[in-house]
């Protein structure tokens, strides 16, 4: 869900990339009603994307269709995907600028440099 | 879940009364999770709620998060009529025969446990006579002490040196003249005349003077001479006492200040006090300075230098000397002492120099019969030790009290007693002040009392210090006598201490009619010094080996006193209710012991200093064969120890270290637990809402709001009012739950343990936020881990939420603790240092 458009000159800004080096992968208990509802939330493309990124996109299918809430195993791998994987070290990329947004610790920092402000929209 | 009562055999159906202390504020949150809990009727009142619960789930209360600390009601009382202090205390001792105490005990002991089962009730229940023994803890304003200081200084005027010679001396002489007074059998009538507002600086100085009395005894004897010495002659001599006394007298002061403290403040003022004493400008030291001074210091100290401020001094001292007679055998208390000292202070500064010789010579008669007046009002201000001023005022208390017709009821314990370790005030909330004041120390009769207190009503009334007067000696050791056969060795430390507290009841009860005289003789010679002993270091001294039985007071037999005179035998005497004190109280009563013994040994031994010394030393053995000297006394492992905590809202007539102090010597009576201020292990509370009064057992050792979080910052919210927060957000599953400034993220963790089926994420600017973000969040991991539950649904991300890097409509619930976070980026505006500091700044 984070985005970059917070960078003067992006648009969208979003999905931003992952570039992980290092990934953890918790126990998460599985609720498949929140991973249902998560679903109607997250873009899954970019889900689908980021998922892939840290190299736990297997098992995703590139589009969700149909009921997923009786799809048992698609909704593992999703809520493996959304919830266990952490991703510790690395950095996510903005998409159009290319700014890099260091993670560390499992938290990235998006603050901004002061001229990469976007001081004209809000 | 349906509590269902169960029907177990262990009685867990009975519904116990759970009442929990909440954020203000969020009382309804609290109650709607307690509804949904326990599906209970829960009332709700201003910062707390209370509901009945079977027994059985007690420990799920435990864990509820809106709650911070709960506890088990066992009485409650709507609307208690308050009338007067002592009646109203009174009658708050009397509840401890109506309160539940089956169920309390029962709740309590699921929850924590004991080893020996506790019974609800006593073999012998106390009849509501024997409870009454309403302890008040006074504080004495010392208004006056700052009038002496500065008549002191102006009447002096000298060298600073010589003050402090002077107030020595004065101590010393005020000592004396106690001590003189003492052996000469005044009375005191409790409550006489004496004006209790006088009293305070009376008793500052009849305290400085008790101090240094024991301090010096033999100085004492010594300063009389040497002040008739003064009369005519320059004196070394004087400065020799004078400082001798100095010393001790500053002790004294100090430990009196400790012990006032105690008794006057709750707590950490004493050591104030101490130190205030210690030094020149304390209250005591001025107006015994002032009297000391007239007397000794000026020829000692100015060899002829100062002679006017020496008259002056000696005029204060003839003065005040004289007042003190009346006041001092008025009542006997330190508070006409101190009275009496104070208008002789202050007329003594107000003379300014007068006559000198003709003056000084004055000074030695009077002061001798100021000296037997102060050793009456000695006596009675030893008791008070505690606070300078302060033993003045309990003192008033009780003899007025003794006067009305409640007098057997009402025992006015000095608070001596440190029962924890130490003497300093900050024992004093509650248990301490609880129970002696510090005036009881009135060594001979303090024991006296003890061991009758012990013998008839068996309170552990603690500090009972030999205070006023000392009651006849015989009575004492009737009572002792009496107590002995009460007190076995076995019978817990509590019985002891009981024994002590109702002979010191006695003591005050009893009008001084022999006592007085027994007293003074017996005091001065024999008082059971173990009375300020025992108070002062333990208020409960177990009383060993029944020994109790005479020993202590009898100020007759010096017998007792075989192990070191009087020193000895209270402590082995003396019953130890609650964990002995530390050696501080071990001084303070020693000093006090010294005092009372002082005094009888002056008359006994002239050589009272080294006694003192020697009986410090003694003390200290013999409380070590009782345990306790710097230790505590065993206390009978097989009875819990307690303490009791006041709580009080509204306007009473009393303040909450009285009615701790009076409730726990009721429990005492009650029960004979032991009393341990700190390492407790049952808290009784007692909460005094206006109106309402409820007894309760608490339930939680720590709030419970110490949870989840490990790192803190300044900012960081009580995690119960977080959860009481987001219950008020109506999550619902599957929510999206961000805190966009959650600092240490106390408010996302919060989100996170108790709404599992919602994500949520926090975030904040600052770096070490987020540090203390990740400290907390990988805590919780670990704990999560260990107790085999998942990892939480938590993010934490590090952004500026002016450039708030979210996708539009992702996040269901925002919840933030704005005005923390507001107060936290203003104080870095302002001065980016404050990031700089660690601890709890960021």
């Amino acid at each position: 869900m984070l985005t970059s458009n917070i960078i003067k000159g992006v648009t969208k800004g979003f999905p931003l990339a992952i570039n992980p080096t290092k990934i953890e992968v918790k126990e998460v208990d599985f609720n498949p009603a929140f991973v249902v509802k998560t679903l109607t939330k997250i873009d899954y493309p970019a889900l689908y994307q980021a998922a892939n990124d840290v190299g736990h996109g297997e098992g995703l299918p590139e589009n969700i269709e149909g009921d997923v809430k009786e799809n048992e195993e698609l909704l593992k791998s999703l809520h493996n995907a959304l919830l266990q994987v952490e991703v510790i070290e690395g950095e996510l990329v903005c998409p159009e600028s290319g700014r890099k947004f260091p993670i560390s610790n499992g938290i990235p920092n998006m603050l901004l440099l002061e001229n990469e402000i976007d001081n004209t929209g809000q | 879940m349906a509590s269902a009562g169960d029907t177990s055999s262990e009685g867990f159906e009975t519904l116990c009364t759970i009442e929990a202390s909440v954020v203000t504020g969020f009382e309804e949150c609290a109650r709607g999770e307690a509804k949904e809990k326990f599906e209970a009727d829960v009332k709700t009142s201003r910062g707390k709620i209370n509901w009945k619960i079977p027994m059985s789930r007690l420990p799920e209360v435990l864990k509820m998060k809106s709650i911070d600390n709960c506890r088990v009601v066992m009485h409650t009382v709507p609307h208690f009529k308050f009338t007067d202090q002592n009646d109203s205390l009174a009658r708050i001792q009397k509840m401890i025969l109506d309160i539940d105490w089956e169920t309390g005990l029962r709740a309590w002991k699921q929850l924590f446990d004991f080893p020996y089962p506790i019974a609800s009730r006593p073999d012998i229940i106390p009849s509501p006579e024997d409870l009454v023994d309403v302890v008040v803890m006074t504080r004495l304003p010392q208004p006056k002490d700052k009038q002496e200081k500065k008549k002191k200084n102006q009447g002096k005027g000298k060298g600073k040196k010589k003050s402090k010679d002077r107030r020595q001396g004065q101590n010393q002489e005020m000592e004396s003249e106690k001590q003189v007074s003492q052996q000469e059998g005044l009375n005191t009538d409790a409550g006489d005349t004496v004006n209790p507002e006088d009293w305070p600086d009376n008793t500052a100085q009849a305290e400085s003077v008790e101090k240094t009395t024991d301090a010096a005894e033999g100085a004492e004897k010594s300063m009389e001479s040497e002040s008739q010495s003064y009369s005519g002659a320059g004196d070394f001599v004087d400065m020799k006492l004078e400082r001798s006394d100095r010393d001790f007298s500053k002790v004294e002061c100090e430990e009196a200040d400790l012990k006032s403290e105690k008794d006057s403040k709750d707590g950490e003022s004493s050591k104030n006090e101490c130190s205030e004493s210690s030094s020149d400008d304390v209250r005591c030291d001025d107006s015994a300075e002032k009297i000391i001074k007239s007397d000794y210091a000026e020829s000692a100290g100015s060899a002829g230098v100062d002679l006017m401020s020496e008259k002056t001094v000696i005029d204060n001292a003839v003065d005040d000397t004289e007042k003190m007679k009346p006041a001092v055998q008025a009542l006997g208390s330190e508070d006409e002492v101190s009275e009496n000292k104070e208008a002789y202070l202050e007329d003594g500064s107000g003379d300014g120099a007068k006559n000198e010789l003709g003056q000084s010579m004055k000074v030695p008669d009077r002061e001798d019969a100021f000296k037997s007046e102060l050793s009456q009002s000695t006596e009675v201000l030893e008791g008070e030790e505690c606070k300078p001023q302060a033993i003045a005022a309990p003192k008033v208390v009780v003899v007025k009290k003794v006067t009305s017709a409640e007098i057997p009821e009402i025992d006015i314990k000095v608070l001596n007693q440190p029962p924890t370790e130490n003497v300093f005030p900050t024992a004093l909330e509650s248990k301490d002040l609880r129970h002696l004041e510090p005036m009881e120390v009135d060594s001979p009769n303090a024991s006296f009392n003890l061991r009758s207190t012990l013998a008839s009503s068996e309170k552990g009334e603690e500090e009972t210090r030999s205070d006023t007067k000392d009651n006849a000696n015989e009575t004492k050791s009737d009572i002792i006598v009496d107590s002995a056969g009460n007190n076995s060795p076995t019978s817990s430390p509590t019985s002891a201490a009981a024994a002590f507290a109702s002979s010191i009841i006695n003591r005050l009860c009893s009008p001084p009619t022999s006592p007085t005289k027994e007293n003074l003789a017996d005091t001065t010679c024999t008082t059971p010094p173990s009375t300020p002993i025992a108070s002062i270091e333990n208020p409960f001294y177990a009383i060993s080996n029944g020994h109790a039985s005479n020993g202590f007071g009898s100020s007759v037999d010096p017998e007792p006193y075989n192990k070191d005179v009087a020193i000895t035998v209270p402590d082995s005497q003396l019953l130890v209710l609650s964990e002995p004190t530390v050696s501080s109280s071990n001084i303070l009563t020693e000093i006090s012991a010294l005092e009372l013994e002082g005094r009888p040994s002056q008359t006994e031994t002239p050589a009272c200093e080294p006694c003192e010394e020697s009986k410090e030393a003694q003390v200290t053995s013999d409380k070590d064969t009782n345990a306790q000297k710097s230790s505590k006394p065993e206390p009978d492992p097989t009875k819990p120890k307690f303490r009791v905590t006041c709580n009080r809202v509204g306007e009473h007539p009393f303040d909450s270290s009285s009615a701790a102090a009076s409730f726990g010597s009721a429990v005492i009576t009650y029960f004979k637990w032991p009393v341990d201020l700190k390492k407790f292990d049952i808290e009784v509370l007692l909460n005094i809402d206006n109106e309402e009064v409820s007894v309760s057992i608490a339930l939680t050792k720590t709030s419970l709001h110490n949870r989840n979080m490990v790192a803190f910052g300044p900012t960081t919210l009580r995690p119960t009012i977080c959860y009481n927060m987001l219950r008020l957000c109506r999550i619902r599953n599957g929510d999206f739950i961000c805190d966009p400034m959650c600092g240490t993220s106390a408010i996302p963790i919060e989100s996170a343990l108790n709404w599992t089926n919602c994500f949520t994420f926090g975030g904040d600017f600052h770096e070490k936020a987020i540090e203390r973000t990740a400290v907390n969040i990988s805590a919780i991991d670990i704990q999560q881990k260990e107790n085999n539950k998942s990892h939480l649904k938590l993010d934490a991300v590090q952004w500026n939420i002016n450039n708030f890097p979210l996708r539009d409509s992702c996040v269901d619930v925002f919840i933030s603790d704005l005005v923390r976070n507001i107060l936290f980026y203003y104080l870095i505006s302002i001065s980016p240092e404050i990031i700089a500091i660690d601890g709890l700044g960021l």
